[in-house]
């Protein structure tokens, strides 16, 4: 027997995607997803819509009274529920509670940050002000910010010999100079869709030998000018160790 | 594959909170008489009446996700058509929240935020009017006209708060899903390096603009942190192209709004309001 509506169900599907949801925030994986600003309010939201979707099932159970059906076969009745599924597209819902619910959360590495990848284009002296009059520029903080000084002659200046204690994922660099690898992270402003990956270049001899390709990594030195197979370059130089991807592993831009 | 997958999840994630407030929001308003006592007072000139509506959204800060619901909710209520078109295109931009994240964003560029505020208000207004022009059932699809009609109004708001709630949220949801599948998939292939290289053509920078608006569908809170980003790469005047044309289409909102408008309609929006983008985009970039 089937109910010949059974929108009941379509209510169940809608509330398994909000508890997800929430079960991605308990278990700690919203940083992957989303700018830490959310959090708070797709908690409350999603709990809010798992409860009134389980009560609206419940409720029509007992506020309508149900077609019911006798299917002569099991295969009349599987017939009727793939159709139903087919043409109310719950399949495709059901797809994004599964992906909600076992898919394996990874945040953006370094795959990603090949396609978005943006050249580095010339200072102009408008945003060479622009940058120099912000709070940050004597002493940056993260990878992003960094990068941003390091990008004109006087941020190389101010940041030569300075000691940095930096968090990242490992990227091969585009050189490719066996003793220089990138730490990157990605900045985010919104969620993981406008995710922009910032770079360090890192001199390491053999880094390859120890540190993978998306592996997370420590990296406590100082910029100094240092001589690769492409002359001199100002380059982050001193201690790396392999440390476990953090809960929130973006750089998320406040406002 | 990974990567499809985390920004699909992102995008369901970061949207659903404010389809779940949205939905909410709209039922609410569908139920009780909060908008009927504003809506009896617009002004009766056609034009002030649009610009009234669409200052709505800075009372109703929900971005686009959420807009979708409450649009068809306040068609439900008596808002013609025109009217919740121009509703629909303007709130995510002429919010309080999209009004300070431009204002700091673009901290430099002093006319950025009026520009995407009074361009955004007019494209909106423009579109509104075109859409005004049809009659409602070439724009509006018959279900949802069905749905419109004060006997069913009167059914609504006898049934239960959350049978109504599950109805609306799951007409959206499952396009929410499939738009996010879509956009999730075309970022993938979209690759922004190559974009970002084709820097010497301005009008060309307008026109990469308003494709990566309209792929990305970000958030319109906070995409002008996202457009500040390319700043390097293209004019302003690209920038606020993305700015006024990515909260209005883009693959998510389109998606939502398959079981609203009927697909001429959706064709006529998408196109007039990427032609006003573009336009005012072009115009800018001889400014910046």
């Amino acid at each position: 027997m089937l109910d010949r509506e059974p929108r009941r169900f379509w209510y169940v599907l809608g509330a398994l995607v909000c508890l997800c949801i929430v079960l991605i925030a308990l278990r700690g994986r919203l940083g992957y997803y989303i700018h830490p600003r959310y959090y708070t309010f797709t908690v409350i939201t999603s709990t809010i819509g798992t409860l009134v979707l389980f009560k609206a099932a419940i409720s029509y159970v007992y506020t309508k009274e149900p077609t019911i059906i006798n299917y002569g076969s099991v295969t009349e009745l599987v017939a009727v529920f793939g159709k139903w599924l087919l043409s109310k597209g719950a399949w495709f819902v059901i797809i994004a509670i599964i992906l909600l619910a076992w898919a394996p959360a990874r945040p953006l590495m370094s795959g990603a940050a090949n396609r978005r990848q943006q050249q580095a284009q010339e200072a102009t002296s408008a945003s060479k002000k622009a940058l120099m009059q912000t709070t940050w520029f004597a002493n940056p903080k993260t990878i992003n910010q960094i990068s941003q000084v390091l990008s004109i002659e006087e941020g190389q200046k101010e940041l030569e010999g300075k000691k940095f204690n930096l968090t990242g994922f490992v990227r091969a660099d585009q050189s490719g100079d066996s003793d220089i690898f990138q730490l990157s992270r990605f900045t985010i402003t919104c969620c993981a869709v406008d995710a922009t990956p910032s770079n360090l270049r890192v001199y390491m001899k053999d880094w390859k030998s120890k540190y993978p390709v998306d592996s997370w990594v420590k990296v406590e030195g100082s910029f100094k000018a240092l001589q690769t197979s492409r002359g001199q370059q100002l380059l982050l130089s001193g201690g790396v160790q392999a440390v476990s991807q953090p809960d929130e592993p973006y750089d998320y831009l406040s406002f | 594959m990974d990567d499809i997958i985390t920004v699909f999840i992102s995008i369901l994630v970061e949207a659903t909170p404010f389809l779940i407030l949205g939905t909410l929001i709209a039922i609410i308003v569908q139920r009780y008489n909060i908008f009927d006592w504003l809506i009896a007072r617009l002004p009766s000139n056609k034009f002030i009446r649009r610009i009234s509506v669409s200052l709505f959204g800075v009372a109703l800060p929900v971005c686009e996700c959420g807009n979708v619901p409450l649009a068809r909710s306040l068609m439900r209520k008596g808002l013609t058509t025109a009217e919740a078109t121009t509703f629909l295109l303007a709130a995510p931009i002429l919010n309080p929240i999209t009004f300070i994240t431009t204002k700091e964003a673009f901290r430099g560029v002093p006319w950025m935020l009026p520009a995407r505020m009074l361009g955004g208000l007019a494209v909106a207004l423009i579109v509104g009017h075109f859409m005004g022009i049809y009659k409602q059932n070439k724009v509006l699809r018959k279900d949802f006209i069905a749905t419109c009609k004060p006997r069913k109004i009167h059914e609504h708001n006898k049934s239960k708060f959350s049978l109504q709630f599950a109805e609306e949220f799951w007409s959206m949801f499952k396009l929410l899903a499939l738009g996010s599948a879509i956009a999730s998939l075309t970022q993938f292939v979209l690759n922004q390096n190559i974009l970002s290289n084709v820097t010497s053509n301005y009008v060309l920078g307008v026109f990469i603009m308003l494709l990566l608006g309209f792929v990305i569908s970000i958030c319109s809170n906070v995409d002008a942190f996202f457009a500040l980003g390319y700043a390097g790469t293209f004019r302003y005047g690209a920038l606020l192209t993305f700015l006024i044309a990515g909260p209005m289409v883009d693959i998510k909102t389109l998606a939502m709004l398959k079981n609203t408008y009927t697909k001429k309609a959706l064709y006529q929006i998408t196109f007039s309001v990427a032609f006003l983008a573009c336009a005012i985009g072009i115009g800018f970039s001889y400014v910046g």
